[in-house]
This record gives C-alpha cells, sequence and structure tokens, in this order.
C-alpha cells in the first residue's frame, strides 16, 4: 500500500487552506467571534437538532421543569455563579492589567537612588508608602540639563493630610500628568496645592499635612505649613486623584531643608533649580520626546549613584509574572466549572430517576427512546442554557463590582468588561455540558418498562 | 378496524417465579372481553404482555395481534405497534400531573409526526369534550378522580388504536361516575370495533362484555376462556 500524499489533493481554489485563512482574516473581528461563538456551540445544537428531530418535547419539558422547579432554581443558580464568577475573575484580571498600564502612561522614565525597581515603582507611580534614600541635586542637576531631556520633575512623597498622599513636585509635572485643570490653576507660590479628583478638599479650602502617612503621620509636625487649595486636576484614573500636589519647594521648606533655589529666588515655584542647595528627592520623572533618547538616558543613569527604569517595562514583568497567575486561574475557573457541571449533571441523573415512571409510561405509550432521550436532555440543556446566560449577567455584575472594588482600593482606575473571550469560554462550557447532558437521559433510560411502571 | 388476538403457551416469569402461565386464550376482532380474578393473580401481567411490555427475556410463547406475534418483536416496533394500534388504561391512571388534559390526552403527538400528529390531538380534544372534562389550562392533579380516569382513557383512545386494554378502569369511583365510564369505554370500542380486553372485579363492566375469562394464580379457569373457532384461525386482513 501507499502513502497517501497530502500535499497531492489539489484543493478547489475557493478552499484551500490559504484561501480560507483570507477569507477568515478578512472577515470582521465581531463577525469572527461570532462565528466562533456558533461554531463553540454547534456540537450541542447539532446534538439537540438530531434528538429532536420530528418531535414536539416541550410540554413535557414544560413539565420537568415545573415539577422540580426549585432543585432546577438552585442548579440554574449554582450554574450562574460558577460561570459568572470565573468569567469575571478573567475579564477583572485583564482589566487590571490595563488600568495598571494606564496609570504608569505618563511616567516614562524614573530616576531614583538604586534599589528596588519594583518598590520604586510601588512608590513614584502608585503612591504606596516606602521609605527610599534620596537623589542628590547634582544627579537632578545632570538631568535636568540634557539637551534631549523634556521635562525632569522632582517627586518628593512622604506627607500626607488625612490619609491623602501630598506630593511635592513642579507645575510643569502637574500640567504633564493631568493636562487641563478640571478647576482653578496650577500652583505657583509655596502655599498653594492642587488636588486630585478624588481628594475631599474644595477649591479655597485650607489644610495642613501631617509628615508621614497612615497611622504613624505625625499631625502636629508642621504646625506653621498652612497651604491653600488653589486647583483640582481632572481624573486621572491612578491613585494620583487621591494625592495632594504641593510645590516641591514647600516640601523641603517644612522640613527645615534649602529651598532649591540659589539666594536671589524671587519666592516663584518650579524650574529652574540650583544644583548647589537642592535638597533631595527620592525620585525624579523623566520625559523625552524622542523615544530613542529614553533608551540612552536609562543606561546613562544606569550606575553606582542611581538607578533608571521604565515603569512600562518593570510593569510588564509584573504582568508576565501575573500571567502565569492568570493561567492558573483560567484553570481553576475551568475546573470549578467542570466540577459544578459534573454536580449538575448527577443531580439531574438523580431527578430524573424521580421522574422514571413518567419516562417508563412513555416509552409504555409506544414513545421511541430517541423521544424520551429528547425530552430529559432537552430540560438538562434548558438548565445548562440558562445557567450559562445568566452566568454572563453574574459576570458582568461581578466584573463590575470587583472592579469598583479594585478601583476604590487601588484608585486604579478598573473598567474591566466582559469580552469576547469570557464569552467563548462560557460558549465552551455550555456545549461541553449539554453533550454531556446526555448521560441522564441514558442512565433514566427504563430497563424494564413494568417494573418502572409499577413503581 | 379491530384485530384478532391469539395467545399460546404465553409464560411470564419474574423475580425467580412464573406470574402467569396462559396456555391458549384468543378474542375475534371487535370482541370485549372482560377479565376478572383476585388481586395478584396475574391479571395486570398478562395485560401488559398482551401490550408487549414485558421484558423480551421475561416472557415465552405466542402473542399475535392480527398476523404479528408482538413477543418476537424488536423493541423499537413493539413500541410503533403500542403506538399505533393500542390505547392502554392504566391501573392508576399514571397522567402527567404537572400537564392539562388535553396536553396529557395527547401526550402522543410529541412523538407522532405529521397529520397522524395532528389527526392525533384534533381526537384527543374530541375525546376529552365527548367525556364532558373540564376544560381551561389545570393541571391533571387538580382534577378528580373520575375526571382523570376519563382523561386516561381520553389518552388511550385519541391515536384511534385497534386495540384497548383497559386495567381496571372503574377503581375508585363512584356508582354514577362508573355508569358513565363505562358507557364511554364500551361506546368507544363498539362504535369503533376496537378488540377491548378489560380487568375489572366490577360486575358492572364486566356485565357490558361480550364474555368473561377469569385468572387465578397466573392461569385461566374459566373452561369457557377459548373463543369461538373462527376468532382462533390465523386469517385476518
Ligand atoms: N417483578 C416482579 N417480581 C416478582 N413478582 C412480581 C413482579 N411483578 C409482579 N409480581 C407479582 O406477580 C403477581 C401478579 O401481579 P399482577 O399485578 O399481574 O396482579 P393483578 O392480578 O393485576 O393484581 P391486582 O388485582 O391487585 O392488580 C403478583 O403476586 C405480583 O406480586
Ligand atoms: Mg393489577
Amino acid at each position: 500500500m501507499t502513502e497517501f500524499d497530502w500535499s497531492e489533493i489539489r484543493w478547489p481554489d475557493a478552499l484551500s487552506p490559504d484561501a480560507l485563512r483570507d477569507a477568515w482574516d478578512g472577515l470582521a473581528p465581531l463577525t469572527q467571534d461570532i462565528a466562533l461563538t456558533g461554531a463553540i456551540l454547534a456540537p450541542a445544537v447539532l446534538l439537540g437538532l438530531v434528538l429532536m428531530a420530528g418531535y414536539r418535547p416541550g410540554a413535557l419539558v414544560g413539565a420537568m421543569l415545573w415539577r422540580f422547579r426549585v432543585t432546577n432554581a438552585v442548579f440554574v443558580a449554582l450554574i450562574a455563579v460558577s460561570v459568572g464568577i470565573g468569567a469575571g475573575l478573567i475579564a477583572q484580571e485583564r482589566g487590571l492589567r490595563a488600568g495598571t498600564a494606564r496609570a504608569a502612561d505618563k511616567f516614562d522614565l524614573v530616576l531614583a537612588a538604586p534599589g528596588s525597581e519594583m518598590t520604586m515603582l510601588m512608590a513614584a507611580v502608585y503612591l504606596q508608602p516606602a521609605d527610599v534614600p534620596l537623589l542628590s541635586g547634582a544627579i537632578y542637576a545632570e538631568v535636568a540639563a540634557d539637551p534631549r531631556v523634556d521635562i525632569a520633575a522632582p517627586i518628593a512623597f512622604g506627607d500626607s493630610y488625612e490619609g491623602a498622599p501630598v506630593v511635592g513636585t513642579t507645575p510643569r509635572f502637574v500640567t504633564h500628568l493631568a493636562g487641563t485643570l478640571a478647576e482653578g490653576r496650577v500652583f505657583t507660590g509655596e502655599a498653594e496645592a492642587v488636588v486630585g479628583a478624588h481628594v475631599p478638599l474644595a477649591v479655597g479650602d485650607e489644610f495642613e499635612p501631617a509628615h508621614g502617612t497612615g497611622e504613624a503621620a505625625d499631625e502636629h509636625a508642621h504646625d506653621d505649613a498652612d497651604f491653600h487649595v488653589v486647583g483640582r486636576m481632572a481624573p486621572t484614573g491612578s491613585p494620583w486623584d487621591r494625592a495632594i500636589l504641593v510645590p516641591v519647594e514647600a516640601v523641603w521648606h517644612v522640613h527645615g531643608l534649602a529651598s532649591g533655589h540659589g539666594a536671589d529666588w524671587n519666592g516663584t515655584v518650579g524650574e529652574p533649580f540650583d544644583a548647589e542647595s537642592f535638597p533631595g528627592t527620592p525620585a525624579i520623572i523623566v520625559r523625552a520626546e524622542e523615544l530613542w533618547a529614553n533608551y540612552a538616558l536609562r543606561s546613562q543613569f544606569t550606575r553606582d549613584d542611581v538607578m533608571a527604569f521604565f515603569p512600562g517595562a518593570v510593569l510588564g514583568e509584573l504582568h508576565r509574572l501575573l500571567g502565569d497567575v492568570r493561567q492558573v486561574m483560567s484553570l481553576m475557573a475551568i475546573v470549578t466549572q467542570v466540577l459544578v457541571a459534573a454536580g449538575v449533571l448527577t443531580g439531574l441523573v438523580i431527578l430524573t430517576r424521580l421522574y422514571a415512571q413518567r419516562l417508563a409510561l412513555l416509552r409504555a405509550l409506544g414513545a421511541p427512546v430517541r423521544f424520551v432521550l429528547a425530552v430529559v436532555w432537552s430540560y438538562a440543556a434548558v438548565l445548562i442554557g440558562l445557567g450559562g446566560l445568566l452566568g454572563l449577567g453574574v459576570g458582568l455584575g461581578a466584573t463590575a463590582v470587583l472592579s469598583r472594588i479594585v478601583t476604590a482600593k487601588t484608585d486604579i482606575l478598573v473598567t474591566a468588561t466582559l469580552g469576547w473571550g469570557e464569552v467563548h469560554l462560557v460558549a465552551a462550557f455550555v456545549s461541553m455540558a449539554a453533550l454531556l447532558a446526555l448521560l441522564p437521559g441514558i442512565v433514566a433510560l427504563p430497563r424494564n418498562v413494568v417494573a418502572a411502571l409499577r413503581g | 378496524m379491530g384485530l384478532p388476538l391469539f395467545v399460546r403457551s404465553l409464560v411470564v416469569a419474574a423475580g425467580g417465579r412464573t406470574l402467569i402461565d396462559i396456555a391458549d386464550f384468543a378474542a375475534e376482532p371487535g370482541a370485549c372481553v372482560g377479565i376478572k380474578g383476585p388481586s395478584g393473580a396475574g391479571k395486570s401481567t398478562f395485560l401488559y404482555a398482551l401490550a408487549g411490555l414485558v421484558p423480551a427475556g421475561s416472557a415465552s410463547g405466542t402473542v399475535r395481534w392480527g398476523g404479528q406475534d408482538i413477543l418476537a418483536m424488536r423493541p423499537g416496533a413493539r413500541a410503533r405497534f403500542r403506538r399505533q394500534t393500542v390505547g392502554f388504561v392504566f391501573q392508576d391512571f399514571l397522567l402527567f400531573e404537572e400537564l392539562g388534559a388535553a396536553a396529557n390526552a395527547s401526550i402522543a403527538s410529541g412523538f407522532t409526526g405529521g397529520r397522524r400528529g395532528r389527526a392525533l390531538r384534533v381526537r384527543a380534544e374530541e375525546r376529552l369534550a365527548a367525556l364532558k372534562v373540564p376544560g381551561g389550562r389545570r393541571a391533571a392533579r387538580t382534577f378528580s378522580g373520575g375526571e382523570r380516569q376519563r382523561i386516561a382513557l381520553a389518552r388511550a383512545l385519541a391515536a384511534d388504536p385497534a386495540i384497548i386494554l383497559a386495567d381496571e378502569p372503574t377503581a375508585s369511583l363512584d356508582a354514577e361516575t362508573k355508569g358513565a365510564l363505562i358507557a364511554d369505554l364500551v361506546g368507544a370500542a363498539r362504535s369503533g370495533g376496537k378488540t377491548l380486553v378489560a380487568v375489572s372485579h366490577d360486575p358492572a363492566l364486566l356485565a357490558a362484555m361480550d364474555r368473561v375469562v377469569e385468572i387465578a394464580d397466573g392461569t385461566l379457569t374459566a373452561p369457557g376462556a377459548t373463543a369461538p373457532s373462527a376468532a382462533r384461525s390465523d386469517v385476518h386482513d
């Protein structure tokens, strides 16, 4: 016997693999997603069609649904919750990735004293409290003077006001971070502040920050330092929405440090700073117009006395790490759903057994085996399909609630929604479970009609 | 219209004992035969055997309706025979409690397609009306015993079967309802020329039959068990 050579096959041009692939790629994404959903559901639909061809099992399916309505509702709820939480978690994880990336968008390059990039990322970009060493004025002067650099803003964190981080920086950085202010203007003098979108202070309010953050904050450390709010930023979807931005000079001042400017300073805050009287800053946010310049700056400032990193890259690494977690999560979601499906199918076997006398009656009345299977299968498929549909609803709800919780806890705006990926996942679950739903019918088929009739 | 019945050496066993052993029994087409006997004698088992409902392995002998030996048929063919030719009234109604009267009476339309299915639904409605079963969308479980028995009868007649097998159709009915149901059952059989085999203790029902045989301990006891020789010939159409 000669080996069959597939390459010898002459496909009709329109059906060649390449032509099919081109045709598929040519479809709109929405069409592709809908088609894929249909393809995933196809085996179950096909099974249903084969089972039901020529029959009208509706009335009996309705009878079974009604007869076991409480248990049925529990089954549907179980399926919906397991499917919904699985889909919701996966969507949430994707939303969290997008949200953290968006929150780091404005932070092209961060300079800090050598140490953990992750700690600096959390402190400088996400404003998580951290004790970090300072960068010297010499380094600030070096990067600020670099012709490739567009913005070099010192970021001085560590103070707080009623839980809101108070961050010292420059007017230029405020504009860079939030664009046009929602209200008021950027600070120009040392006693002025701009608040994030969610800070419970209004333009015109006065406040007195505390040294430190959280429990350890010392309310009376800066007794003479009163600020008044002159502007409010538009929402940025980042922890900066809960931050209060003040001139970095003011932070230095309340800590008894130099002003950052020479002796002839006229009191106007912001660049340029004087290297000699620059007291130090935990981090410098750097932005260069040219992409290549960012890379050059990163290597230039990666050395013994300073480190430079792209928050996006560190975040990417973190996400890659979390990618494994995501796979574990997906797997767990699937395993959970399989377990729930197995439990529900087992329950259906038991319920269907309770209905065995009626199924035997159908056989006694002359119903074909396929009809009895069609009744039991349709009944199970309705529960599974309904559970899947409701599961999408639960998923949407869970996603919205989780997003809100994560946003409230982290101030990172997470706008997760169910995507087609989740729809496909749910469709795969429904399809799979619907195929397995043939089992309760087969198990419940009356072997001995008379015995079953006698009950 | 009706089919002749011919039974020979019918033995049904279960649980290691012989439930019935019917040497010889016959009914001419359109005959109405009553079966009586003490409880546990095997009357229901006999009716199940006539309908081809006993498992193939537990029955031996011949049960021939017209030219077809139902015991020799494969399960699929038996089912088809039942749905097209047999109307069975079960000993305790056996309705679908959640469904209405019409849905119960026309239950077989779910697996009877096309024109036959439509005719079945129409006939079920007609039977329910003729039997004066209250209409509406009430579930079967809300009907009285007499009404339920009549729904069961309407279901048995819906496919216009050539054979009616009725297992104690008047049990647990009061005298008046009983009389009406007997009239309906026997009337349907006689007017349709159907072969009727009815198990009953009820003298009124038995009196309406052409003849009555008795089963005791699984065997026919009355010598009149055998039908006139004309019916025993294997001639049929
Ligand atoms: N699967 C079985 N295994 C063993 N015995 C059985 C089985 N099925 C029925 N029997 C017995 O067979 C006998 C006949 O049962 P059947 O139901 O035919 O009686 P019957 O004449 O209809 O009684 P009744 O008037 O009470 O309805 C009974 O003794 C019953 O217990
Ligand atoms: Mg009986």
